[in-house]
């Protein structure tokens, strides 16, 4: 199976921002349209490795729009069988954005 | 007869006011476009008519002589009266003179209270005349110039005083990360030994509040002031502890009035306003600090009425309670709650906006 690993720190921003891409630069919904949607909507269904360390931090509505917007759109069970993070800084992080993944509905 | 919308008048007013928000909208754009390019505040210094060491203009100005405190935080309504009394002037377009020579205590908080409600001033009456003086005090006088609040003002006085023991102001109008990574940075440098995580809590914390205020404070259209809508930082080192302190400010409409309240709540809050506007007694907005309680709780008072909204308060609030950060404080509007005690006050005089203050030790 096709695996994709994206390090958030490198590959999208060092400096994550808000929600929204109307707030400001680097927002959650701006890293789901650009690195999730499409591996997302590729036909393969690559699983994806999202590796959290080394950005400077993450806000609520970051991950919640990231993570959780997702699983809005996919479903959640879609997302969480497909997407696999890795956080040595801060394993509460993952337990974080799952939560916002199982309550993406609310 | 013809509907009124279908006069010619009425198509020409609506002609007018489309242009003038599509000349707005295009402003707003342009100067988004070109704030997001630099990281250090201000980007737009609003130069006011002031020279803090002017002395022959003292005589036609009306002179306002500050307490010997000005701290927006710990004496909140000595501070706020003082402010009030430059609004009063300001608002009929008086020249006015403050007076800040006898201060001996000067919270970098209240600077940026100062210069949101010039910000305020300016947005709402398009002129603002205001001189002052600098402090005797060597201290306020050098906390003045270090954190770069005389760089909104025209003067003379030199401003070349960085220091590692205060953050220079820092103003947008967006959501920027950099801008947390500053306040981090400076975390780390004054606070050493702390875990990543911990460090993380500042840089969160800071995004929140930006992205509380971009998202909310000026939401109202009453509240909108266009490319005034911004947040007010600064971070600086406790003279007395080994901590540093954080300030957040926006001039916006505050949290009573941002977030959800149901209909019981919004008539309390239309009684309150109306009591407010008929009476001076104003004991009767202690809604405002029970509204904020409830924000920070996580009550479920999201505007947007989705359960996966409206984490961040609530999350300022975790970190506060489980001692990431310390001394969690806001006011807003008529609401001070202080979260490491559980106190929530009421105070007698409005603050306009909200701030949010903690420190990290």
């Amino acid at each position: 199976m096709l695996q994709v690993t994206i390090n958030i720190a490198n590959d999208f921003s060092k400096t994550p921002g808000a929600r929204t891409k109307k707030e400001g630069p680097h927002s959650g919904q701006e890293f789901r349209e650009k690195f999730l949607e499409k591996y997302f909507s590729d036909p393969s269904k690559p699983s994806l490795v999202i590796i959290l360390d080394g950005a400077d931090g993450y806000a609520t509505s970051f991950l919640e729009e990231a993570f959780g917007g997702l699983a809005r759109q996919f479903g959640r069970d879609e997302v969480l069988s497909r997407i696999q993070f890795i956080s040595h800084e801060d394993s509460i992080l993952i337990d974080e954005i799952k939560g916002y993944i199982n309550e993406a509905n609310s | 007869m013809k509907k009124l919308y279908q006069q010619q008048e009425w198509k020409e007013h609506s002609m007018s006011v489309a242009q003038k928000r599509l000349k707005r909208r295009k402003i707003d754009k342009l100067l988004r476009q070109g704030e997001s390019e630099s990281v250090h505040a201000p980007h737009r210094v609003h130069r006011y008519d002031i020279n803090f060491q002017s002395k022959k203009q003292q005589i036609s100005r009306s002179r306002i002589e500050s307490p010997n405190v000005l701290d927006i935080v710990d004496e909140t309504e000595q501070t706020l009266f003082f402010i009030d009394r430059i609004v009063a002037y300001a608002s009929k377009k008086e020249a006015v003179f403050l007076d800040l020579s006898k201060v001996s205590k000067l919270s970098p908080e209240t600077l940026l209270y100062i210069l949101s409600i010039f910000d305020d001033l300016e947005a709402t009456y398009g002129y603002l005349n205001v001189e002052g003086n600098m402090p005797d005090d060597k201290s306020c006088r050098d906390m003045i110039i270090s954190s770069g609040f005389l760089e909104y003002f025209e003067t003379q006085i030199p401003q070349n005083g960085n220091s590692d023991n205060i953050t220079k102001i820092m103003s947008d109008r967006l959501v920027d990360g950099r801008f947390a990574s500053e306040a981090k940075q400076f975390a780390m440098a004054n606070i050493k030994g702390k875990s990543p995580r911990e460090y993380r809590a500042i840089y969160e914390m800071m995004i929140e509040c930006m992205s509380n205020t971009i998202g909310h404070a000026y939401i109202s259209r009453k509240y909108d002031k266009g490319d005034m809508n911004k947040w007010w930082f600064i971070a600086y080192n406790s003279q007395t502890e080994s901590k540093i302190n954080f300030a957040f400010l926006d001039s916006g409409a505050g949290i009573a009035k941002t977030i959800y309240t149901t209909h019981k709540e919004k008539a309390r809050q239309v009684m309150n306003q109306i009591m407010s506007i008929m009476s001076v007694d104003t004991t009767h907005q202690e809604f405002d600090k029970l509204l904020i309680l409830s924000a920070l709780r996580g009550e479920f008072r999201t505007r947007t009425r989705y359960g996966y909204r409206g984490k961040g308060l609530p999350k300022m609030y975790f970190h506060n309670q489980n001692g990431t950060i310390h001394d969690l404080k806001v006011i807003s509007n008529f609401g001070y709650v202080n979260c490491q005690n559980s106190q929530a006050e009421n105070l007698s005089r409005q603050f306009k906006g909200t701030l949010l203050t903690w420190s990290f030790s």
